[in-house]
């Protein structure tokens, strides 16, 4: 028994099994979110390489799996992250099933956590932009559903990202030059240049980032948001662990700066253009390209805590994305796929909770007071006035862009004048699982604004909904105020990485 | 017989299969080159491999173009054929003279920093990278674009078959050629259904 079998190959073979019985949506969706916990229970408390007692018997979990002459090592200073990607995998899950996306999420969702943990796990590490490619080339069928007006942000999305991988694999031989000799300038720097396209590629860094709001207009929202959380996470991990690795990009003065000016024109590019976006799948994009924007950001801090701020950020950010996405899902559906500002008017009388979900989602984004991502944001923009007045000031107008966003979609949601209601939208679009009974239906056929009240009640969501959206609110605010209580936790993370986390 | 004596023929094979992917617009013509584009990737890459791994590009660059053969053929996008115009011909046909090229000046400098390569495998790697890269830059539809990501991963395959030689890393960039034709090959069927649907 080894660790990587475990915590890849074990995950692989269930999230196959799961597919068999995809029909069954919740049966599905709660036995994917009790694995999650399970691999994510065990990462936390499972020691590796070491004989554990389980009752009369004991076993050693191996750290080493061995597949065609190359190594898949997890490490014990590696179980936090195993252990983080998994539980975060789980919120995921559950938000799946508010939002209601493709069957095929749940399966799909432990297939790429257990990909991401071979990302962690493979031996060369630049090996593993193979494996990021093949979770692209597993997300695009997902992504490009049929019916869709365009696939042009599936297709973007999957040729920047084989891209990428040549580059950064070529740069994997050439680093094995570098660290035979280290003196030898010109490979170093061809060697950084093409890692640094790679990575520009893979991560979606400005100017490849125009992927980002195209399929966030096209796909299902939540499947999008899911995309832009997990794919950012695998890419940045792999590029923390290079800079941990080699010593000659870690001490490149040059380099972190390039990243930090690139993080900031990332946030400020993403807030302006959320801030004059029209469409709601849109606006999520661009916060999602701010968000890759302030990943940079905590990687150029990394000689000033930036590896504690960069997993501070995954929780208010996975709250955030998991909310925003599926309280977007809904509004969508409701909405026949159509989320432009025109076609969503006064649809927070129709969906409250919905609505309040993509503001609080938008809002904990752009760094509001008393949301889940302040404190980080905070930390961030005091770091960087010390050392770049100039990219911190670019940063925080970036977060007022989307603040203005928000209220442009409030205005939109909950001010402007409903659409005139017809009675077959009302009645359910074809994705949703919401009843209206007949007797109820004459009530549909007017507008006054006590009769929309009722209708709240009607096309809103069932009890298990009203629990996961409460647990989400509950959470940024209890994130964003007492964040005390989990950066204790997020102090064991830091020995992933053994040359930052001391 | 040393398979470097078939390096030179494996080139020139390269080279007359890009160019008619490349100058032809009809889909046959396109896949079927990509077949016999395959079979110079694969001289060129045994030079560096024992052939028995060399091989296995071979076959999954000849799945990759089966896939997509099967898929057009199944697509009622196969009745749109449509005449490609003088102007447009000129176009592509300047393009890839430009590529061509560029792709020997590079190829040549390439030699001199990395010695390692063949001449024959320099050229004929930055040759399909340059190609697939620019056929990239003027595709937007599923077919197109598949085609021209398994060009550009072709030519790295030949560059990098030369530096590494892991058996797992061959496995997986089969399965990534696959992957690419397949994701291909959904996004044409999908397009295609929502077509005869609207």
């Amino acid at each position: 028994m080894n660790a990587p079998f475990i915590w890849i190959i074990l995950p692989i073979l269930i999230s196959i099994l799961l597919i068999i019985f995809r029909r069954h949506r919740g049966v599905i969706v709660f036995s994917g979110l009790a694995i999650c916990l399970l691999f994510a229970w065990s990462a936390w408390i499972v020691s590796f390489d070491q004989v554990i007692q389980l009752g009369t018997r004991t076993i050693k979990i191996g750290e080493t799996l061995s597949v065609f002459g190359r190594d898949f090592v997890l490490s014990e200073s590696e179980r936090p992250v195993i252990s983080l990607i998994y539980f975060i995998n789980a919120f995921w899950i559950l938000g799946a099933y508010y939002s209601k996306p493709t069957r095929l999420f749940v399966p799909y969702s432990i297939l790429v956590v257990a990909l991401l943990t071979a990302v962690i796990a493979v031996e060369p590490f630049l090996f593993a932009a193979v494996i990021l490619e093949l979770i692209v080339l597993l997300s695009v069928p997902l992504l490009a559903e049929p019916g869709q007006k365009s696939h042009k942000g599936a297709l973007r999305f999957l040729a920047f990202q084989t891209l990428a991988m040549p580059f950064i694999l070529f740069t994997s031989w050439m680093v094995t030059g570098v660290e035979a000799g280290p003196g030898d300038l010109e490979l170093l720097s061809r060697a950084a240049a093409l890692l640094g396209i790679g990575l520009t590629f893979s991560l979606a860094i400005f100017p490849f980032h125009s992927w980002i709001p195209m399929l966030a207009e096209e796909s299902p929202p939540y499947l999008a948001a899911y995309i832009f959380f997990v794919f950012p996470l695998g890419v940045s991990l792999f590029a923390l662990g290079l800079l941990d690795r080699f010593v000659w990009l870690r001490e490149s003065g040059i380099l972190i700066s390039i990243v930090q000016i690139l993080g900031g024109i990332m946030v400020f590019v993403g807030g302006f253009w959320a801030g004059v976006e029209r469409h709601l799948g849109r606006i999520l994009g661009f916060a999602a390209i701010m968000e890759i924007g302030y990943t940079l950001l905590s990687i150029s801090l990394i000689e000033k805590n930036g590896l504690l701020i960069y997993f501070w950020l995954f929780i208010p950010r996975l709250l955030a994305y998991v909310l925003w996405a599926m309280s977007l899902s809904k509004i969508n559906r409701d909405s026949n796929n159509n989320i432009n500002f025109g076609n969503i008017r006064g649809v927070g009388l129709q969906s409250p909770f919905s609505s309040i979900g993509v503001l609080i989602g938008n809002f904990t984004l752009a760094g509001i007071p008393f949301l889940a991502a302040f404190p980080g944001r905070l930390v961030i923009w005091e770091a960087l006035a010390k050392s770049s007045p100039i990219i911190a000031s670019g940063t925080i107008i970036g977060s007022i862009a989307l603040i203005v966003a928000g209220l442009r979609t409030l205005s939109v949601l909950f001010v402007s004048k409903p659409l005139p209601i017809k009675e077959n939208s009302l009645k359910i679009s074809p994705l949703s699982d919401s009843v209206i009974s007949e007797d109820k239906m004459p009530l549909l056929e007017t507008d006054s604004t006590d009769r929309l009240e009722k209708r709240i009640f009607l096309i809103e969501n069932n009890w298990v909904n009203s629990i996961i959206w409460g647990l989400f609110f509950l959470l940024i605010i209890y994130v964003g105020n007492f964040p005390q209580f989990y950066i204790r936790i997020l102090q064991n993370f830091l020995s992933v990485f053994e040359h930052f986390g001391q | 017989m040393e398979i470097n004596s078939f390096a030179t023929p494996s080139l020139i094979i390269i080279f007359i299969a890009v160019m008619t992917i490349f100058l032809s617009r009809n889909w046959r013509w396109g896949l079927t080159s990509l077949g016999i584009m395959y079979l110079g990737v694969f001289g060129l890459i045994a030079i560096s491999w024992p052939t028995n791994l060399a091989v296995v590009k071979l076959i999954s660059g000849w799945l990759a173009s089966s896939v997509l053969a099967i898929t057009q053929i199944f697509s009622t996008q196969k009745s749109k054929q449509v005449s490609q115009p003088t102007s447009e011909f000129i176009f592509w046909a300047f393009s890839a003279i430009l590529i061509i090229i560029i792709s020997y000046s590079l190829s040549s400098s390439l030699l001199v920093w990395l010695p390692i390569f063949e001449f024959q495998q320099s050229l004929g790697g930055i040759l399909l990278m340059g190609m697939g890269l620019l056929s990239l830059g003027f595709s937007n539809q599923g077919f197109r674009v598949s085609m021209s990501l398994l060009i550009f991963l072709a030519g790295f395959e030949i560059l990098y078959a030369a530096v590494e030689a892991s058996v797992l890393v061959a496995g997986l960039l089969a399965v990534v050629n696959l992957g690419i034709a397949l994701s291909g090959a959904y996004l044409i069927v999908s397009r295609t259904e929502e077509k005869q649907t609207s």
